[in-house]
């Protein structure tokens, strides 16, 4: 047998080579199908994840959302934080202008805490003691309550005098964020 | 039995054709060697283009995640705006502008009736004055309390009281006018 097959020994390598061949191609082969089974996957997998996209796309109008942002951004609001400096500006030029003489201002010691339209908010308070005539305290509390503030209450108004002599005492609650 | 005989050298001796069948084995080979070759990029060709795909699904997969996010962010913030506005505007609906109720309060005041005081409480007023010292100080005092009543922001909160010629009128206030 061996000394057959060492007189054909070319024909032994030629079969060899083509065995060899064929089974290089049948790995290919197998290899090929298997891509191509899993391309099919992953276009299947392609063609859900573009429709999720338009989905997407179609469910979060993020232009409509961002304009409906803006639009509700433009509204008035209450500040996110204490206008001090603004506020005492307002407050101590507007006295002099409107004949009013403040003799104390007493700011609470820390913020409250006040609900407004279900959610809370920061509601700082200062009680302020003015004195004047009745009609210029008037003209004052107007001018506060009238300022370019939002978010700015008067409560606990009490003024007592007589004639040109009038003292003022009120507070003023500014809310915040 | 016939000896063929050949005495030319070998490099001048004509060649032998080549077989049929050694024809159909190269043919065989090359075939498979070429079959081998397409078949490979064809397996190739499909991975690179699963790679692309992968690739495009992993880019589409992250717009999403960022168009949801976004949409996520914006519409919290939406809420929260929505919020925050409704209690503004609640806020300005219930807020009572003192400065304009006490103006009012004064514009209504008949002659003969002297201020002496205002003590506001949540949404009432307490005006306390003098009227006359004479038998019409009621009537000042009834005749102001009248006009309060018939302002639209104010209601007269029970009977004013008068002694000695001080009075005291207490009026509820409508709440709006707010900024």
């Amino acid at each position: 047998m061996i000394e057959l097959l060492r007189q054909n020994i070319r024909l032994v390598a030629v079969i060899a080579v083509v065995v060899l061949l064929l089974v290089v191609n049948i790995f290919f082969l197998l290899q090929w199908q298997s891509a191509e089974g899993d391309r099919a996957k992953v276009e299947d997998n392609w063609k859900l994840v573009d429709t999720n996209l338009r989905l997407a796309r179609a469910q979060y109008d993020l232009d409509a959302l961002q304009a409906q942002k803006d639009q509700l951004s433009a509204k008035p609001q209450f500040p996110s934080e204490l206008p001090i400096v603004d506020l005492i500006t307002y407050v101590a030029n507007g006295a002099p202008r409107l004949g009013v003489i403040i003799t104390e201002v007493k700011p609470s010691a820390s913020a409250g805490s006040e609900t407004i339209g279900g959610r809370a908010y920061s509601a700082y308070k200062t009680q302020v003691t003015v004195t004047g005539t009745l009609s210029n305290i008037t003209s004052f509390l107007k001018y506060i309550e009238g300022g370019p503030f939002n978010g700015i209450r008067i409560e606990d108004v009490s003024l007592s005098g007589s004639g040109q002599s009038w003292q003022g005492k009120f507070t003023i609650v500014v809310i915040t964020q | 039995m016939n000896v063929e005989i050949n005495l030319l050298p070998e490099e001048f001796r004509p060649r032998a054709p080549v077989e049929t069948r050694t024809l159909l084995v190269i043919v065989l080979v090359l075939a498979l060697a070429v079959g081998c070759y397409f078949l490979y990029q064809a397996k190739s060709n499909a991975k690179a283009e699963i790679a692309d795909l992968e690739k495009n699904i992993a880019a589409v997969n992250q717009q999403i995640d960022t168009i949801t996010r976004d949409a996520q962010g914006l519409t919290n913030s939406i809420s929260t705006l929505k919020t925050v506005t409704r209690s503004y505007e609640s806020f300005v609906a219930s807020k009572i502008t003192w400065g304009d109720a006490l103006a009012r309060v004064q514009s209504h005041k008949p002659s003969g009736v002297a201020l002496g005081g205002l003590t506001q409480k949540g949404n009432t007023l307490e005006i306390q004055g003098t009227a006359g010292g004479t038998s019409s100080s009621f009537s000042g005092v009834t005749s102001y309390g009248r006009a309060l009543d018939g302002d639209t922001k104010f209601t007269l909160a029970g009977w004013p009281t008068l002694k000695s010629a001080t009075f005291s009128l207490t009026i509820k206030v409508a709440p709006g006018g707010g900024r």
